[in-house]
């Protein structure tokens, strides 16, 4: 969304009012987010919020249905939009109207069905650059392994080779019968954790979808 | 310009005025504007905020800030609408490959086939696509005959039951297909225009009736990149410098492979903001730094140490950012830094201090544009030229008042060994400081993290990487592209933790905020 201290916001469907602070962040000292709830809890839990992290000077949070009655006309326009609706063509109009020219649309939609009417009513709109992403983030996590070669196993072998590892065999039966019979299993931990044995493997665990952001430039 | 006169003597007093409060009030920095305005006298009338009207956030302001921010506003502004000489541009050719282009005077710039005076780029607008003609460029007007094609692209209107769906099941790909042959459309280009040739070739083509909706869209667009000459421009920010570098082949290393998203995740990790402090070491040719000029917004510090003979911040230039905001950059180099971490070392352990030894030769240079500051550049010379003395103590004097106090953020983004240049630096990070740093690769990030946690510096160091995938939206053919980026770098972000090695000498008090300093 090119945002830069200065420039002045609106979003609708605070939500949490995560990306609300994000935003305050980029466009603080000498901008403004207008953000809009129409959950009244959730509105006035992150009014609260927003005051005890003391951007409430940077943030107004409005409770407003922004869908059915419109986004309200800003005084001087504004650089960039944020919709998290689930009809956010519904609330392009609107929106669009306080948007300045050459400023930045984005909405965020989790199903491709909404992305697709977004981006009809977006082209209707005359809206250049659209253009639509999803991103995913993917945690790597940090452990030690340690890549050893396989084993050789002399019962499986014939001839020269066979006297030289029963030989070897013999002292494992030994060191077996000390272990009191258990069943040693393949060693991937290393005995020394060093930076060489150092491994980054990504999370089985990973989020396959959050929604997709579809941006696009005002004519 | 009229803004930098009018500018100057506000900014004066209005940055200076505004600089002392913040000293005084970092916490709730935030609130500046309005504890400035409640200093100054109140506005006369105040419009109401009703439900359909919300009046600008600036109406609580002072007069002073008002005039100052109004001015910075406009003149930064007046950049997107469009073109201006002296400025970078990106242009955008019809089959998706980008460059970047700076409009001077009498300069001729290759788009596509043609050479044309870029001049005539100046007040373009920008986003829209304008159509390359003999010497001038003018904004595409959507004609009767595409107007028609497009619509018969989003018609998606129920098809009646009883009209059979065209499939490719008879069409076989043969290049007797078109009945023109190559020399008859090469002499077409020379006398039609772009959309007859393509209103030609498809009437002499057996197939193109036969074809589906969506192939036949297809082929259109495969001939419109080729026939008709089209550009679009659009304005250099960080991000789309970004796309433009990694998109050519040949420039990526440049930028490390440096993907939008990842740099965007990269700046919001890193939680630089205005008036924050920011300690940067950056090896992509300074676009990490650009997004961070972008986020300071001529506020707070920026302290680049740069690991090479030069700072590397071509990409700076690119950017078009006003003066104001690339002088918070300040470029030192990085063996200063170790050098200071050995006297320091030195220093704790009781040892006399050795005279430090001259840095390696430092003149710093950077692309010649007129909206690159150089405030700390002594000398843009392109030769060899070892500083002088005085340069050189210059250099040791801002590298103590960039180390001497702790910084917020500490951003990495090198091909050295992160924790080589970690090791260096962390001790200046703040305890609850961000530690963002970039590799290409995730070894130095592993040893990097491994290195974090285990000697009690930071928590939390987690390693990510970002999945990228762009979509076609379009009635009935909604997929994603066929070809994606799969490769965008990855990331290590930390928290500092207050640690007892860290440096913190708050006798250097950093000098407010003025020029020539």
């Amino acid at each position: 969304l090119a945002l830069r201290p200065g420039c002045v916001v609106i979003e609708a469907g605070t939500g949490s009012g995560s990306l609300s602070t994000a935003f305050a962040r980029a466009v603080a000292p000498h901008g403004h987010l207008h953000t809009f709830e129409f959950n009244e809890r959730r509105y006035e839990a992150a009014k609260r919020e927003f005051k005890e992290n003391h951007i409430s000077s940077v943030v107004t949070c409005r409770h407003r249905d922004v869908v059915h009655r419109g986004f309200p006309t800003i005084e001087g326009g504004v650089d960039a939009v944020f919709l998290d609706l689930p009809t956010p063509w519904d609330a392009l109009e609107s929106a669009a109207k306080n948007l300045r020219s050459n400023g930045n649309f984005c909405s965020f939609s989790p199903c491709i069905e909404q992305v697709q009417r977004t981006c009809l009513k977006l082209e209707e709109m005359k809206f250049k650059n659209i253009r639509t992403f999803e991103i995913l983030m993917r945690v790597y996590d940090l452990g030690h392994s340690v890549f050893r070669d396989p084993p050789v196993h002399s019962h499986l072998l014939v001839g020269s080779y066979r006297d030289r590892a029963s030989s070897a065999q013999q002292k494992k039966r030994q060191r077996k019968s000390e272990n009191g019979g258990k069943k040693k299993k393949l060693k991937t931990e290393p005995d020394v954790k060093t930076e060489d044995t150092l491994t980054a493997v990504p999370n089985r665990n990973a989020p396959g979808h959050t929604g997709f952001l579809t941006f696009a430039t005002k004519c | 310009k009229a803004e930098a006169e009018a500018g100057k003597p506000g900014q004066g007093k209005g940055a200076t005025g505004m600089e002392t409060e913040e000293a005084g009030t970092v916490t709730v920095a935030m609130e500046s504007p309005e504890g400035g305005a409640a200093a100054a006298a109140p506005t006369g009338e105040t419009l109401k905020e009703t439900e359909d009207f919300i009046p600008s956030h600036t109406r609580a302001w002072g007069e002073k800030e008002k005039e100052y921010y109004r001015l910075v506003m406009e003149e930064e502004r007046r950049q997107f609408a469009e073109v201006q000489l002296n400025t970078r541009v990106i242009v955008q050719m019809a089959d998706g490959k980008m460059t970047t282009l700076k409009i001077k005077k009498n300069k001729r710039a290759k788009f596509g086939k043609t050479w044309q005076n870029v001049e005539r780029l100046v007040g373009k607008p920008y986003g829209i696509q304008l159509e390359i003609g003999r010497g001038d460029f003018d904004v595409v007007k959507e004609t009767e005959a595409e107007g028609k094609l497009k619509e018969e692209q989003h018609d998606d209107g129920d098809e009646p039951q009883k009209k059979r769906l065209r499939t490719n099941e008879k069409i076989f790909d043969d290049t007797g297909n078109q009945k023109l042959s190559h020399s008859e459309v090469k002499e077409l280009q020379n006398t039609k225009s772009g959309v007859e040739i393509i209103k030609t070739l498809a009437e002499n083509s057996n197939t193109f009736k036969e074809k589906t909706k969506y192939s036949q869209a297809k082929w259109l667009k495969r001939k419109r990149s080729k026939h008709i000459h089209r550009c679009t421009l659009r304005p250099a920010n960080p991000t789309t410098v970004c796309e433009t570098y990694i998109k050519n082949g040949t420039e990526a290393w440049k930028t490390m492979s440096l993907r939008p998203d990842m740099l965007g995740f990269l700046l919001m990790c890193s939680n630089a903001r205005a008036h924050g402090k920011t300690i940067v070491v950056d090896g992509t040719c300074g676009l990490v730094l650009s997004g961070l000029v972008e986020r300071h917004g001529g506020f707070g510090r920026i302290f680049n140490f740069f690991t090479e003979e030069r700072p590397k911040t071509e990409i700076m230039g690119h950017c078009n950012f006003p003066k104001r905001w690339a002088d918070i950059c300040w470029s030192i180099p990085f063996a200063l830094a170790v050098e200071m971490n050995k006297e320091r070392k030195t220093a704790a352990l009781g040892v006399a201090n050795t005279n430090p030894s001259g840095s390696d030769a430092q003149t710093e240079t950077q692309d010649s544009t007129t909206t690159e500051p150089t405030k700390n550049c002594e000398n843009k010379t392109k030769e060899d030229v070892k500083p002088s003395e005085e340069q050189i103590k210059a250099g040791y004097k801002r590298a103590r008042i960039a180390l001497g106090t702790p910084s917020d953020t500490l951003v990495v983004a090198s091909r050295y060994s992160a924790k080589a240049i970690l090791e260096q630096l962390v001790p200046y990070v703040r305890g609850g400081g961000e530690i963002v740093v970039y590799a290409e690769h995730l070894r130095p990030l592993k040893e990097a993290a491994a290195w974090l946690k285990g000697s009690n510096n930071a928590i939390s160091a987690n390693i990510y990487d970002l999945w990228f995938r762009e979509y076609q939206v379009l009635p009935k053919r909604t997929h994603p592209h066929m070809n994606m980026n799969a490769y965008g770098g990855f990331l290590l972000t930390a928290t500092k933790v207050a640690h007892p090695y860290d440096y913190e000498d708050y006798s250097v008090e950093l000098p407010p905020f003025s020029r020539g300093n």
